[in-house]
């Protein structure tokens, strides 16, 4: 393969795999990293790859081993709320309640088995059909259903105390400041 | 349709994946079961709230050093595969066998420790001696029994010598009844 073609691949696919990665990781940095690391490895790898499944199926099963083995290596950290950072908004209270939102299904999200998060992620956020999900992490289509399955009520019953949180928390944040 | 069953196929009617058969049946439980129907608007709602997270935007400066920035860790990883291949295999190959010189010029020009020598020596002596001693007997007593001789003097004799004194004396004697 031509270096042009590689370029092109890259091109192509770079913000798709920073997406996965950064939903895999929920790290802007780390899958800054990760999706250049991807395309390292997809490079290198070119000549092994034998065309059986199509060429975005192979890359993404790439990206989804490298982030599996990452957060099985690091436990990933999230940012405390930080008030501060909403100080320029001009709903700051609104602002503050959506990151307060985000990190805790991103918070949720962590909490999946690395292979239940990727099934998710993929489902969810990336549009995949279960059939090219199993196909890109060479498990059975019972298997990833089952995944996304358990996935899915795990975050019910993690995510369960937050509906209508929009309001409960503008109101705790209220009476804090009040006081 | 009973709940645990329904519970089961919920996933698959949120995504609309049940045949028209089946979603009717959930369709008419979901009617009459107000415990399996808020619990399905709970799964729909935690499915909405997590595609609330966006992911942050990062610059087009980003994305544009992105080519580079992958063929530069390429180049890296490529740099590092060939200095092992060809600069710190030989060169582990080549220390390996100055090692192996150095050693063998080592051993060989070690002296040897004296005290072993000579008791390496003295055991070789020994056994010598002993083994020309018990030659010589042997002989002497075939010699003695072909002659036919039986004197109880001599074997008394023979037998209080020294090791060395015998077998003096029995080349002595040798050459005696040699000569007849």
């Amino acid at each position: 393969m031509e270096d042009r073609d590689f370029n092109e691949i890259v091109r192509k696919y770079q913000k798709k795999i920073y997406y996965l990665c950064y939903r895999m990781v929920e790290n802007e940095e780390d899958a800054k990293d990760l999706s250049q690391e991807v395309f390292v490895k997809v490079y290198l790898k070119l000549k092994d790859f034998k065309g059986k499944s199509s060429l975005f199926t192979w890359i993404y099963r790439i990206a989804c081993n490298i982030c599996i083995n990452f957060t099985k290596k690091k436990k990933i950290k999230f940012e405390e709320l930080k008030p501060e950072t909403t100080a320029d908004s001009a709903n700051p209270e609104k602002d503050l309640q959506k990151k307060y939102l985000s990190i805790q299904i991103e918070k949720a999200i962590n909490t999946l088995p690395p292979k239940q998060r990727a099934v998710f992620v993929m489902r969810n956020y990336e549009n995949l059909q279960h059939k090219e999900i199993a196909e890109i992490l060479g498990k059975s289509l019972g298997t990833v259903k089952s995944n996304y399955h358990q996935a899915v009520f795990k975050l019910r019953e993690l995510l369960a105390p937050l509906s209508g949180v929009g309001n409960r928390h503008a109101c705790s944040l209220q009476k804090r400041r009040s006081i | 349709m009973k709940c645990k069953k329904v519970k089961k196929r919920f996933v698959d009617y949120i995504e609309d994946e049940l045949k028209d058969l089946e979603k009717k049946a959930i369709d008419d439980h979901l009617e009459a079961c107000h415990k399996c129907s808020a619990e399905l608007n709970g799964l729909r709602e935690t499915i909405g709230l997590t595609k609330r997270v966006r992911v942050p935007r990062l610059s087009e400066r980003f994305w544009i050093n992105f080519l580079p920035n992958v063929r530069e860790k390429i180049e890296e990883r490529e740099q590092r595969k060939q200095l092992f291949s060809f600069k710190l295999v030989p060169a582990f190959v080549v220390s390996l066998s100055i090692l192996f010189i150095i050693s063998i010029f080592y051993f060989r020009n070690r002296e040897p420790n004296i005290e072993t020598v000579e008791f390496i020596e003295s055991v070789i002596i020994e056994n010598l001696v002993n083994e020309e001693i018990e030659k010589d007997a042997i002989e002497m007593e075939i010699l003695l029994e072909e002659r036919e001789i039986e004197n109880k003097d001599i074997s008394i004799l023979i037998d209080e010598m020294e090791e060395e004194e015998r077998t003096a004396f029995c080349k002595r004697l040798e050459k005696m009844l040699k000569r007849g």
